[in-house]
């Protein structure tokens, strides 16, 4: 992957960065606040009662299927939406009176390809550039400025793997070709807060892991970024996760802790003997039951805690001694947990998903 | 203020980079419309097609004989006549089969010459207007021909008879001398006998000058006042006594010398001058004779620019709003203002290419003048194109789809092409739909251009208040109606 960029592009994200220092900028503060956000679309569709807090310097992932709202709360984020009900604020401001600063302050990419398919890649980033105040020239011409977003334009270019393909009109360019010339376009001014709605969407999964790397480079440098997905795995890669069903935030909190949630605990994997005793697991301190059997025989056990429990576990079962049995810490994936949370959203037993899911486990461990 | 340049500029160079990139779609611009011109120009007959004719009536009858002699002798263009065809129905029928395209109707000869005009009909079954407007005018212009023989063979009987009349006043007037002279004599029972003679020969002349009034009235010559002159000196040459005294006589003279003028006039007069006193001689005031083509050449100028401007407009703004780049901008420091100012200037450079372009096409290929005025040329164009602009935007924001925006740009192209002048002369638009004719910039765009061009004068200030009127007016909608429709997509 091509180094982050840390060169000022031009002028305008020259400005940026000094705001970054002079407020606002603080690494954990709220760049994005939102308290009881409505906006509901003639037939009941949209958004309601949005709550969030998206923190200065961090990956917060809007997750959810696809018609769940996200885009609908990106619009209200960017003032491309106005909320009917509830307060928004981005920068302190509420979006839709946000001053050419904050709009300066932003970087958008949009579900679509909005860029101009009539174009070059590098003339559509330099129309992108020149909207946020680089001027557009050719090299014969005299100016700082404009050599400077050139430069940016170069680096944005080699950044996404682009720089052979600069000429070819958009239109002629592969979806994934777009789709990173999007995120270019995005970063171009080098913004604060970047909103990027379905970023990966028809990238190849080698190139996405290159971009989420890019994200976190974006990260450290204390830029803010909000990534819708419906990619529910992409979900591990943020900091702070967003569970958006039905126009409504389930959920917001880092990862493993929507993962712990949604399993009523930690899975461990425990494999090795041709017959575990299961009775004498379930009696062990701080497992919660079984979750099921796994492929290769073992078992997969729900457990309160799962570093505390393993060292039990192992004890038990005198694995300590024995080459052959295995205890392990089971990462379910992102999948799972998702389905798992909207399925208890939708049996209205969200709040307390630990309580359907012990159920369920002790009925499993029963049968078993 | 740097700013305040680089994001509009970022928007004309967007534009132009973009046609720029297209160079069949500039190319189709220029020599489209130019080759539909030429093409035009080239199969374009000025001459009215000819019309198979049938005429209704007996072969044997004066009438049809008369027709033939007129289609013989008048060498009629744009009629070829078939012969007769007795049968009315019969001859309807061919008209229906379209084996003819006229049929000529005569009137029966009792219905000729009774004191009433007769009716010929003439049948045409062409859905074309303008060939029917060609038969009408063809039929008038046959009708006028035949009444005019009609005046003309009365008039040459009437010249045969002023003959005698002549030489009976001059017999009359030869009198008269005799009287004048026998006045001084003393044979009163001779003069008194000629002078009886003579009362009786001038009754007479009266009764012939009053038979031929209506003509001598053609010819302005006060017949009646003849007549009554004629009756008057009759009466006092049969009221003379021998006590009365002739002191008339030379009155009577004078009156018998103009009738004697007046006959000679009516006699030596061309019955085809008597009949059409008046022939037509047009004389054209502007610079260059104005052939089909030159006419429309700046029409079609004119037309092309609002057409290239509408469409251009309002399909660049609804394609970035169906692609999401309209929600990017809104999201980037980009006022509405700037974006209108960046796109308008960008369709008003290729704009005027097109019209660079087809001006010079125009002017060397057609021989249409160049403007006597380049900076009221440039700036009608630039006017037009930017009235045509704002028109676009309108458009772009009633327009949900590309379909929707194309439909519409045709709907003014449509308007243009009937209300602008192009289709029909102005002035058979009336009021108040002469309006919608004002309301296109095309029809302020190709009465400005003939002005320039065609007729080398300025361009009238109507024409610059009304592109400036509508410039404004829609470009002041269009600021306040993008924005609105980019909220609501």
């Amino acid at each position: 992957m091509p180094p982050p960029n840390d060169a000022a592009p031009a002028d305008a994200a020259t400005d940026h960065a000094d705001r970054r220092e002079s407020g606002g900028g603080r690494s954990g503060d709220a760049v994005v606040r939102a308290r009881g956000v409505d906006h509901v679309f003639d037939g009941g569709r949209g958004v309601h009662d949005m709550e969030l807090d998206i923190p200065q310097g961090s990956i917060f992932g809007l997750v959810g299927p696809s018609g769940s709202g996200k885009t609908t709360m990106v619009r209200l984020i960017l003032g491309l939406l106005v909320p009917q009900d509830g307060s928004l604020e981005v920068f302190g401001v509420a979006p839709d009176d946000f001053s050419k600063d904050e709009r300066e302050r932003i970087g958008f990419l949009p579900q679509e390809s909005a860029l101009d398919p009539g174009l070059s890649l590098q003339h559509n980033l330099q129309f992108m550039a020149s909207a946020y105040g680089m001027p557009w020239r050719g090299r014969w011409m005299p100016g700082k400025r404009a050599a400077r977003a050139r430069d940016r334009i170069d680096e944005l270019l080699e950044l996404l793997d682009l720089s052979d393909e600069r000429g070819t009109r958009l239109g002629d360019a592969s979806t994934g070709e777009q789709r990173r010339l999007g995120i270019a376009a995005a970063m171009v001014h080098d913004p604060d807060l970047l909103v990027l709605d379905e970023p990966t969407a028809g990238i190849d999964p080698l190139l996405r892991e290159q971009l989420w790397g890019h994200f976190d480079d974006l990260r450290e440098k204390g830029r803010t970024l909000l990534v819708t997905t419906q990619y529910v795995t992409e979900a591990d890669e943020c900091d702070l996760v967003g569970l958006v069903i039905d126009g409504e935030i389930l959920r917001v909190a880092p990862p493993d802790e929507l993962r712990h949630e949604a399993f009523g605990g930690d899975l461990v994997e425990v494999a090795g003997q041709d017959r575990l005793p299961v009775g004498d697991l379930v009696d062990v301190e701080g497992v919660v039951g079984i979750q099921r059997r796994t492929a290769r025989g073992g078992l997969l056990l729900l457990v309160e805690d799962a570093e505390a429990t393993t060292e039990r576990l192992r004890t038990a079962l005198g694995s300590q001694d024995d080459d052959t049995v295995t205890v392990s810490t089971h990462r379910p994936s992102f999948d799972d947990v998702f389905v798992r949370l909207v399925r208890a959203h939708r049996e209205g037993d969200l709040d307390s998903p630990q309580r359907s899911s012990l159920a369920r486990h002790r009925k499993d461990a029963t049968d078993a | 203020m740097r700013d305040l340049l680089i994001r509009p500029a970022a928007f004309v160079r967007r534009e132009l980079v973009a046609t720029l990139r297209q160079p069949w779609l500039l190319l189709s611009l220029v020599l489209g419309p130019f080759l539909v011109l030429f093409v035009f120009g080239l199969g374009y007959s000025r001459d009215f097609p000819t019309l198979t004719t049938v005429v209704v009536g007996d072969e044997d009858s004066e009438l049809v004989s008369r027709v033939n002699d007129f289609v013989a002798e008048a060498e009629v263009t744009g009629i070829d006549y078939v012969g007769t065809e007795p049968d009315r129905e019969v001859a309807l029928q061919r008209l229906r089969d379209d084996e003819v395209d006229l049929v000529v109707v005569l009137p029966p000869e009792d219905e000729v010459g009774t004191g009433e005009r007769a009716i010929i009909e003439v049948h045409k079954r062409s859905t074309d207007p303008v060939t029917g407007a060609q038969v009408e005018v063809a039929a008038e212009t046959a009708m006028h021909e035949i009444n005019d023989q009609v005046v003309a063979e009365v008039l040459g009987t009437v010249q045969d008879q002023t003959a005698t009349l002549a030489e009976d006043v001059a017999s009359a007037r030869d009198v008269i001398a005799q009287v004048q002279d026998a006045v001084g004599a003393d044979d009163v029972d001779g003069l008194l006998a000629t002078a009886e003679t003579l009362s009786v020969r001038l009754d007479t002349l009266a009764d012939q000058v009053g038979q031929a009034s209506r003509i001598a009235a053609l010819l302005g010559i006060p017949s009646s006042e003849v007549e009554e002159s004629l009756r008057s000196a009759s009466e006092q040459l049969a009221s003379l006594s021998r006590t009365t005294p002739l002191e008339d006589l030379d009155e009577l003279d004078a009156m018998l010398t103009e009738a004697d003028d007046a006959v000679a006039a009516l006699r030596d007069a061309d019955p085809e001058v008597l009949v059409r006193p008046f022939d037509v001689e047009v004389v054209s005031d502007t610079p260059v004779e104005v052939t089909l083509d030159r006419f429309y050449a700046p029409g079609l100028l004119a037309l092309m620019l609002q057409h290239v401007a509408v469409t251009f407009a309002a399909l660049g703004l609804v394609r970035e709003r169906r692609r999401g780049t309209a929600d990017v901008l809104r999201v980037a420091p980009i006022t509405t203002g700037q974006r209108l100012v960046g796109t308008t200037i960008a369709h008003l450079v290729l704009g005027a290419a097109v019209a660079a372009a087809l001006t010079a096409l125009i002017v060397t290929v057609f021989g249409v003048p160049v403007p006597v005025d380049w900076l009221q040329f440039v700036g009608l164009a630039l006017l037009t194109l930017l009235a045509s602009v704002g028109y676009g935007y309108v458009i772009a924001s009633v327009a949900r789809t590309d379909s929707q925006a194309v439909q519409l740009s045709m709907l003014m192209l449509l308007i243009a092409i009937f209300f602008s002048g192009l289709f029909l002369p102005l002035a058979r638009i009336n009021f108040p739909v002469r309006w919608v004719s004002w309301a296109m910039p095309t029809t302020h765009a190709f009465t400005g251009f003939r002005e320039l061009m065609l007729l080398g004068e300025s361009v009238s200030n109507f024409i610059w208040a009304g592109l400036s009127g509508l410039a404004i007016v829609l470009l002041a909608a269009a600021r306040v109606l993008i924005p609105w429709r980019d909220s609501h997509p």
